[in-house]
Order: structure tokens, then C-alpha cells, then sequence
């Protein structure tokens, strides 16, 4: 089960932005995951206890994480195929 | 575009030349919102504070920016308003912050908040959807294409 945190600055847009499409590419990739959204004060300290986190670009360099966790910053929140190619190759797929 | 409380007309679009800089366009983008009593002065102080403090990350996506802010720094009621500007507005001196439509939400601890991203969100993922908001030159034209 691939454990996934969203996150962004208050926790009420962009990281749920994120989550919805996350999800739509993750389900097309078959992947058995649990998904959880949270704001970044939050995420940060979260964050060791997921193996992938998602966030705005603006965002990574706040993310000082341990090897098995892997943060990926997302330009264009819209577009699942850029979602898809970050997690594809986080994921080493 | 109808949501519980809340429902998407002419008076919460407005279209615009261009914009001083960005603190200006979030202030234009949700005056709608706080006229319409849906904010207070303090989220839209709240919406430039986070800008300030977390960087231009309501940029969700090239030339789109979604200002929002906590529910409890004084947004009252779901909805959301639309500027669109016909020259870009900076967010940051990268290329990718820089900004044509902005979508200021009002958001609220509730379901409807979801609904109301999400209808945003499937709107925006439609290129054609897209491009006719960018290609718009009436608030009606903006009006249909979220109806």
C-alpha cells in the first residue's frame, strides 16, 4: 500500500487540487494507495512517516526528508500526464 | 455554476486590461466577494499574507492563480469570483507564476468547498473549457462556459 500526503499552504486549495488528481492517476495506474492531505506546518513534520509527497514546487526545499520518502513539486497542478511521469519515476516504475 | 448557498452570476466576473501587480489583482479579483458580504476585509489580508509568507503556490498552473485563505480569517459563505486580464500580472520573476485568470475562493470548513474545487478544477482540466475563458471578452462568455 503506497502511502501518499498532499500539501500546501493552508490546506484548502491547492493540496486538494493535488489529492483529487493524484487519486484519478493513481487509479489509472492500478496503484493500492491511501491518500492524506494536510497544510505544510503540518506535512512537514508527516512527512518521514509517507513514501511519496506531493506539493506545489514552491514547497520541496521546505521538505528535508529521509531517503525512503520521496517529495516531488508539481508545476502545473492541472495536468495528471505531469503527475504521472513524477510518480513513475519517483516510484522507479 | 450553482452551489448549495451560492450561485455564480455576471457581478462575480470581471474582466481587466491589466493589473498594477499582484497584491492589486488579488484585491480586484475578490472585491465581488467581499461586496457580496461572502468575505470580510481580513481574508483578503489573509489571502496577500499567505502569498507573503508562502510563496506564489496559488499558482496552481501556467497563467491561473486561485488566491484562497483559511476559513477563519473571515470568509462567511462558499463561492468564488473571476478576473481575467488580458496582460499578465507577475507573482514571482519566474515565467511559470506568471498570471492571466485568477479564481478567488471564499472557502468554508464544509462539503461544499469540495464541490465547488472540484467543479473549478474539472473546468480548468478542459482545454476547450480552457481556452474559451482565456479567449473571452464578456463576463457572459465566462458565465457560459461555467453553466
Amino acid at each position: 500500500m503506497l502511502k501518499v500526503l498532499v500539501a500546501c499552504g493552508n490546506g484548502m486549495g491547492s493540496s486538494l487540487i493535488i489529492k483529487m488528481k493524484v487519486e484519478k492517476v493513481l487509479k489509472d495506474m492500478n496503484m493500492q494507495f491511501n491518500i492524506h492531505h494536510a497544510s505544510v506546518g503540518q506535512a512537514k513534520s508527516d512527512a518521514k512517516n509517507f513514501d511519496l509527497v506531493l506539493v506545489s514546487r514552491a514547497f520541496v526545499n521546505d521538505f528535508k526528508v529521509n531517503e525512503k520518502t520521496k517529495v516531488i513539486g508539481l508545476v502545473n497542478l492541472l495536468s495528471e500526464e505531469e503527475i504521472r511521469t513524477k510518480v513513475s519515476e519517483a516510484l522507479g516504475l | 455554476m450553482k452551489l448549495e448557498g451560492f450561485e455564480l452570476t455576471r457581478d462575480f466576473i470581471q474582466l481587466e486590461k491589466e493589473i498594477t501587480n499582484w497584491e492589486e489583482a488579488i484585491i480586484k479579483s475578490s472585491a465581488p466577494l467581499l461586496k457580496g458580504g461572502l468575505i470580510e476585509q481580513s481574508y483578503i489580508d489573509a489571502m496577500i499574507g499567505s502569498v507573503k509568507e508562502y510563496g506564489p503556490y496559488i499558482v496552481i498552473a501556467p497563467n491561473i492563480a486561485l488566491p484562497h485563505a483559511r476559513p477563519e480569517t473571515g470568509s462567511k459563505l462558499v463561492g468564488f469570483s473571476i478576473l481575467k486580464l488580458e496582460k499578465p500580472v507577475a507573482f514571482s520573476p519566474e515565467e511559470e507564476h506568471k498570471v492571466l485568470l485568477l479564481i478567488a475562493l471564499s472557502c468554508v470548513e464544509a462539503s461544499t468547498h469540495i464541490e465547488m474545487l472540484q467543479a473549478i478544477v474539472t473546468i480548468l482540466s478542459d482545454e476547450e473549457k480552457k481556452n474559451a475563458i482565456f479567449n473571452a471578452v464578456t463576463a457572459d462568455e465566462i458565465l457560459e462556459v461555467f453553466n
